[in-house]
């Protein structure tokens, strides 16, 4: 403006010395001094016209320019520059406003950018989680990023078991694909350059130029370089899992490419995400490896198990065979005293087939298959079937069992034999441990959405201390071992897994020579 | 007098089976090679065949269902001896043609009623 300033001041000085000689001349109204006057009249109003059009071509004309110049930018022309011309304050103005200029454009810019490399990274992301199978998923979510960063190639190389940079995934431009391209695969040497580079400097490493003067100095511009690559960008990939590690290689063929700070974040961005997807991949690979292995096992134990079951029963056949052939006196008759001995071989021939069983049961119930087959299971036949097999047992032994249950009370959904199973069980159980004059009394009644059985007796019970290992398999309690009752201490174990396949629950009250009650609850069935 | 034939290829078991059998009036043949007791039962049909289901030679299941395929043996009363007590098993028996089967370690004396039962049945 000070520009401005003085021209103003000059024309006014111009203007006034000539209207001064004009007046001047017209107060002497000598000739000369006329001519004089009016010469410098004239002067002076020339000399305003040169200083007025002066100040036009450096002053007015920039002005409106740098007018236009604010306009197009505030209509969002983000490359419109002024013309640094016209008076020096003038130029510096538009050397202001360009600079303003330059630096919105490059505000918005990076704006956009940024708003890009979100999208293209959730795109990335969406794909990259879309599989856990690191090889399928990687060539998808390289093809999305690509293009972002105008790559001709992408490449993911990582770590294998040797500690070798493998390449597992890419993504190729068409061009670069192309067999005479200048493209050649990079070999195992400058990838163990590479990755020993990438490990020491724990930082993008850019390559601008493979080809400029001194990259042959860099060891990461010569590995590119022989392969055909002139510009790149490499990102490493840090894993948990496994602590191995890889590397996102971005490249460029055609030519030098000074790498913007944007692009080196967003292949850093890219980068981080490929690592967490392959720690992820990684893991599940190994939960399902781990899973498989022990599935295997499971199925080893039950073949084991039933082989194992199979070579006790053989040989517990002819043991069981030929006692009961000695027995009943097949081979002679025996004294008082050798059937007492023999029936004590035969008792713990029984138990060790009833031991048997149960191994094989709880081994059938542990495996995935429980072999259930699932039906409507009426409860009133359940208790009865009970009562059928084990009363002329309790009978023998003094032991009055009774149920009391009706035919109203529904059906179990569930496994015929097994629910058979749990009965038998439990109620074999309580006859077991009530002595002589004792009752066993069974029911069951409806609760809303379930079946209530029980099973209670006036038996020896069980110790309180003892009441919360009831179900451990091989527990048994100490008054029952106290009291020679025969059993494996797998029976409630048993009961206990059947009832929890059933979606049932069961408890136990017990106080020691009082008696014992046992409760299982069981869904009722739906369909009936 | 009925003619039995015993598949089992454990000798203990076989002669205890065939022993109880003989001494309720059978006549026993006993096989220990399965092979050997399809040719025997093919060539002149017995009246009942006791036989194991866990032999190396040949499964008593595919026995049951060679016999079964033979006309001679189509209906002949098949008891099986099985080490499994699984569901499963007994049905693998069944479908294979079996009448009845008892589960090892099983009582003589238990098998002997099983086979009056089914030759009493059958007569």
């Amino acid at each position: 403006m000070r520009v401005l300033a003085r021209a103003f001041v000059l024309v006014a000085l111009l203007a006034g010395l000539g209207a001064t000689s004009v007046a001047v001349a017209s107060a002497v109204s000598e000739p000369v001094t006329v001519v004089v006057a009016s010469v410098l009249a004239v002067v002076a109003v020339a000399g305003a016209a040169v200083v007025a059009r002066q100040t036009a071509r450096n002053v007015v004309v920039p002005l409106w320019k740098l007018r236009a110049t604010v306009a197009r930018l505030a209509a969002g022309d983000l490359a419109a520059r002024a013309d640094a011309t016209g008076a020096g304050e003038v130029r510096e103005l538009a050397t202001w406003l360009n600079e303003l200029a330059a630096t919105t454009e490059d505000l918005t810019t990076s704006q956009a950018l940024r708003l890009l490399d979100e999208r293209t990274l959730s795109d990335m992301r969406r794909r990259i989680h879309s599989s856990l199978d690191v090889e399928a998923m990687l060539p998808d979510a390289l093809a999305v990023v690509a293009p972002t960063l105008a790559a001709d190639r992408v490449a993911v190389w990582l770590e294998d078991g040797d500690g070798v940079l493998r390449e597992v995934a890419t993504w190729t431009e068409a061009v670069a694909r192309q067999p005479d391209g200048p493209m050649a695969p990079m070999t195992e040497h400058w990838l163990h350059v590479i990755k020993e580079v990438v490990a020491r400097e724990r930082y993008p490493l850019i390559v601008d130029d493979t080809s400029a003067p001194g990259a042959e100095d860099d060891l990461t511009a010569v590995a590119f370089a022989s392969a055909g690559v002139r510009a790149a960008l490499v990102c490493p990939l840090r894993t948990a899992v496994n602590g191995s590690r890889g590397v996102l290689a971005v490249h460029d063929v055609t030519g030098p490419r000074p790498w913007s700070r944007y692009e080196v974040a967003l292949a850093e961005a890219v980068a981080n995400e490929i690592a967490t997807a392959v720690d992820h991949a990684r893991a599940y690979a190994l939960e399902r490896e781990s899973v498989r292995r022990l599935e295997d096992l499971d199925l080893e134990k039950t073949i084991f198990v039933s082989a194992v079951s199979h070579e006790l029963r053989t040989p517990l056949t002819s043991i069981l065979g030929y006692l009961e052939m000695l027995r009943d006196g097949d081979q002679g008759p025996l004294t008082g005293e050798q059937q007492a001995a023999l029936g004590i071989v035969q008792r713990n021939g029984q138990r060790l087939a009833s031991l048997i069983d149960d191994l094989l049961m709880v081994a059938r119930l542990e495996s995935r298959d429980h072999g259930m087959v699932v039906g409507d299971v009426p409860v009133a036949p359940l208790l009865r079937q009970a009562v059928d097999a084990l009363g002329p047992g309790a009978l023998e032994r003094g032991v009055v069992l009774h149920a009391a249950v009706s035919d109203d009370v529904g059906w179990i959904r569930g496994d015929a034999a097994q629910l058979e199973r749990v009965m038998l069980n439990l109620v074999s159980n309580a006859v077991k441990f009530t002595p002589a004059g004792g009752r066993v009394d069974i029911g069951a009644c409806r609760d809303q959405g379930l079946v209530r059985l029980t099973v209670a007796d006036t038996g020896i019970g069980i110790p309180l201390d003892e009441q919360p290992r009831l179900f451990s398999r091989f527990f048994r309690s100490s008054n029952a071992v106290a009291h020679a009752a025969p059993g494996t201490g797998l029976g409630l174990s048993i009961v206990k897994k059947l009832v929890d396949a059933h979606h049932g629950a069961i408890s136990i009250e017990s106080v020691p020579d009082v008696g014992t009650t046992v409760t299982v609850e069981l869904p009722v069935s739906l369909s009936t | 007098m009925k003619r039995l034939l015993v598949i089992e290829d454990d000798v203990d078991i076989r002669e205890l089976v065939a022993f109880k059998l003989t001494q309720v009036g059978y006549e026993v043949e006993a096989f220990e090679d399965p092979r050997e007791a399809v040719e025997a039962a093919l060539h002149q049909p017995p009246d009942l065949v006791v036989l194991d289901i866990m032999m190396p030679a040949m499964s008593g299941l595919e026995v049951c269902r060679r016999l079964r395929a033979e006309p001679a043996t189509a209906v002949t009363p098949i008891v099986m001896l099985t080490a499994k007590a699984q569901e499963a098993d007994v049905e693998r028996g069944f479908a294979a043609g079996a009448t009845d089967y008892v589960v090892k370690p099983f009582s003589p004396r238990e098998l002997v009623s099983r086979v009056d039962a089914i030759l009493s049945r059958a007569a």
